[in-house]
């Protein structure tokens, strides 16, 4: 009888025990899952204010990206003018030294040409000498 | 039972009293009566029964700690796990143009309110917030928190930041609610095709309106076709020509003639629509006798139509009387013979009104229909549109020669630059869109490729020889055709009151875009040598235009620097 009864006891000691055991763990599983969801929420919060900080960046940048802006700061800031189409040619009608100069036009755009290359290179030792 | 009644004995441990005596057994107890066969009866079923127990809350506990979320019926909605969202809570989607540049934007802002009957002293409240908000006056603020309502508004569209600052003051009665507030960071570049939304976030006008539903059931930015770039020079050069002579309106709209893709849309007047309220869109609201550019689409009729053909001449000697009412002259007449092209050149008004005739009145009518001069222009994405006035009934011969050369017929400039794409591109219709395409859309074939080609010829020789010589463009080969058309006033044409189109197309060798610019009502001045026609104000503004943005838009220059091969490529469109 007696055995029995340790036995019994010893089996529900045990359960009990795993009980314990199971709800603290039970109990850590909630805890833990109840701070990620506070954390997830807090994430989703700050998640919000940046896409919102983000889109206002985005109106701002859009802003000081208008044309009329860059144009004046352009203007302001650098000596370019919108292209002409006289300012493209085919690559057939360049003027090479060996031609004969005889066509005005030619020799002009070939002077152009120079002078422009002149002043890239100038403009590149310039920016070179300043870094 | 002689165990029950023994004698009492002292305890000394609670439940010792039930304790069983061993000595009781050696004495002879009869097994029936054994008290301790129920005691183990009752233990076994306690301990079998505590055992269940724990046994059951120790699995369902295990389980709970290892199992997932399952619905507990079929029925039952399965519930997501919380996850991370990444959402504007706005409630209108962005507006880009093709290049994703943002040109309308919503931003989250907050109302200002007040529960004026839970704030007590309404004047302190008054002078702190109007110490605040230097553009709200102490009056304001007072009559406002003064007023016999459950609510009221302050101010609307405040920062997050300006809410701290108040939430600081430790006003009580104050209510701050989340909003969002429309931005157009452009201004006014865009003013007509976007249109704008009122204080409470509903749609006014253009692509707002037009494209509400879409705007607010979708996040995704909607990306339109028109170009920021492009539209601030049209703008830019518009604004110019408007202010130099001294029009009252002004519209260009540019179209991508192989896609029906509007690229830049403008009319003038304008407005703000971050603080202003929207006001008529020439482009497409605008129904006016476009005068002589129709003349492209009448030949265009006559070529295809094979009624007529580029060698046939036409008596243009003097004005021709078409019934008792109607006499058509030209305007600095040849008073010769013309040709097609000399008859787009001259823009001769008699040249045209024969041709008309020649097409007679069911054909001109199917085509013009087909053009799309008949009915408003359904699927345009913004809101306002108007209807041509398109002459009703049977066309008797004075009505089919006047609207031969654009009168007694009224269009918008929209449905002119979509009907001329259709003439330019090889004769197929694009609808318009304001809406960037992915694929290339659908079109409507109305003209063949062969009327299509003879008709940039034609009007190459406009601007090379004809009214359009300021616009040609060294180059981007412009090709196109002036309009002076004499306004109605009260019923009367109002002699010296134009409305000046100019529709061109470029490059003429393989059109790629259709540019109409239209000037409302442009005054003569020394600068245009006294004149007030097409040709001295909306065809220079077309050049301007052309020359600046054609570069922009990476067209290929058709230019070259020796003399012998410029000479080719301006005799490629010889007829």
């Amino acid at each position: 009888m007696n055995n029995i009864k340790s036995a019994g006891l010893c089996v529900n000691v045990i359960l009990v025990i795993f009980v314990a055991f199971a709800m603290f763990g039970n109990f850590i599983i909630k805890n833990s899952v109840e701070s990620l969801e506070k954390e997830l929420k807090s994430i989703n919060e700050s998640i919000n204010n940046d896409v919102k900080s983000i889109h206002i960046l985005k109106a701002e940048w859009s802003h000081l990206n208008s044309p009329e802006r860059l144009r004046r700061l352009a203007a302001k800031h650098i000596e370019l003018e919108p292209a002409k189409a006289e300012q493209i040619i085919n690559y057939a009608a360049l003027p090479f030294e060996y031609e004969d100069n005889a066509d005005p036009r030619k020799a002009t755009a070939r002077r152009n040409i120079s002078n422009i290359a002149n002043e890239n290179r100038e403009l590149r030792r310039l920016a070179k000498a300043q870094r | 039972m002689s165990i029950l009644f023994r004698k009492k004995e002292k305890f000394y441990l609670p439940g010792e009293e039930i304790k069983v005596n061993k000595s009781a057994y050696s004495k002879g107890c009869i097994e029936e009566n054994d008290p301790m066969i129920k005691c183990r009866f009752r233990m076994l079923l306690a301990i079998t029964t505590m055992i269940a127990l724990f046994f059951t809350i120790t699995v369902r506990t295990f389980l709970l700690c290892i199992s997932g979320y399952e619905p507990k019926s079929e029925t039952e909605e399965i519930k997501p796990l919380p996850q991370v969202e990444i959402k504007t809570n706005l409630k209108r989607a962005d507006v880009t143009d093709r290049n994703n540049t943002i040109i309308a934007t919503s931003i989250p802002t907050i109302h200002l309110g007040a529960h004026p009957h839970q704030i007590k002293n309404k004047e302190e409240v008054a002078l702190r917030l109007s110490e605040y908000f230097s553009d709200l006056s102490y009056e304001d603020i007072l009559s406002k928190l003064s007023k016999d309502a459950k609510f009221v508004y302050i101010k609307r569209n405040i920062s997050l930041a300006q809410k701290y600052d108040i939430y600081a003051l430790g006003i009580t009665g104050l209510n701050f609610d989340d909003n969002e507030k429309r931005i157009y960071p452009h201004e006014n570049l865009f003013a007509h095709v976007l249109g704008k939304v009122s204080v409470d976030n509903n749609a006014q006008s253009g692509i707002e309106r037009g494209l509400n539903k879409r705007l607010t059931t979708s996040e995704i930015p909607l990306q339109l076709s028109v170009d920021t770039g492009i539209q601030d020079t049209v703008r830019g050069k518009l604004y110019n020509a408007m202010k130099k002579y001294q029009a009252i309106g002004a519209t260009a709209i540019l179209m991508d003639v192989n896609t029906g893709e509007i690229i830049s849309m403008v009319s003038l007047p304008d407005f703000n629509p971050n603080n202003e309220a929207p006001n008529s869109n020439i482009a497409t609201q605008k129904v006016y006798e476009p005068g002589s550019v129709m003349k492209v689409f009448n030949t265009a009729i006559g070529l295809e139509s094979g009624k007529v053909n580029l060698k046939e001449k036409f008596d243009a000697t003097k004005p021709f009387v078409v019934s008792k009412y109607d006499t058509i002259k030209d305007y600095r007449g040849e008073n010769r013979w013309l040709d097609l092209q000399e008859i787009l050149v001259h823009s001769s008004n008699i040249g045209s009104a024969r041709v008309a005739l020649r097409i007679g009145r069911d054909i001109q009518k199917t085509y013009l229909k087909n053009f799309g001069f008949s009915e408003k222009i359904e699927n345009f994405e913004i809101a306002e549109k108007e209807k041509p006035l398109f002459p009703q009934g049977k066309w008797q011969d004075g009505t089919v020669a006047t609207v031969g050369y654009g009168h007694g017929i009224s269009v918008t400039p929209l449905h002119l630059v979509s009907a001329f794409s259709a003439v330019v591109n090889g004769g197929t219709y694009y609808n318009p869109t304001l809406i960037k395409q992915q694929r290339q859309p659908q079109g409507r074939k109305i003209l063949t490729t062969e009327t299509s080609e003879k008709m940039r010829k034609l009007l190459r020789a406009v601007v090379t020889k004809g009214s359009g010589k300021n616009a040609n463009v060294i180059g981007y080969e412009v090709a196109g055709k002036t309009g002076t058309a004499t306004k109605i006033i009260n019923g009367k044409y109002a002699s010296g009151v134009n409305c000046n189109s100019f529709l061109a197309t470029f490059p003429a060798s393989n059109p790629k875009y259709a540019l109409l610019v239209v000037i409302d009502e442009p005054k003569a001045s020394e600068e245009t040598k006294w004149f007030a026609t097409s040709g001295w104000n909306a065809v220079p503004t077309a050049g301007e235009i052309i020359a600046t943005i054609a570069p922009q838009l990476n067209l290929r220059a058709n230019y070259d620097i020796d003399d012998k091969r410029m000479k080719m490529i301006e005799a490629s469109y010889n007829l």
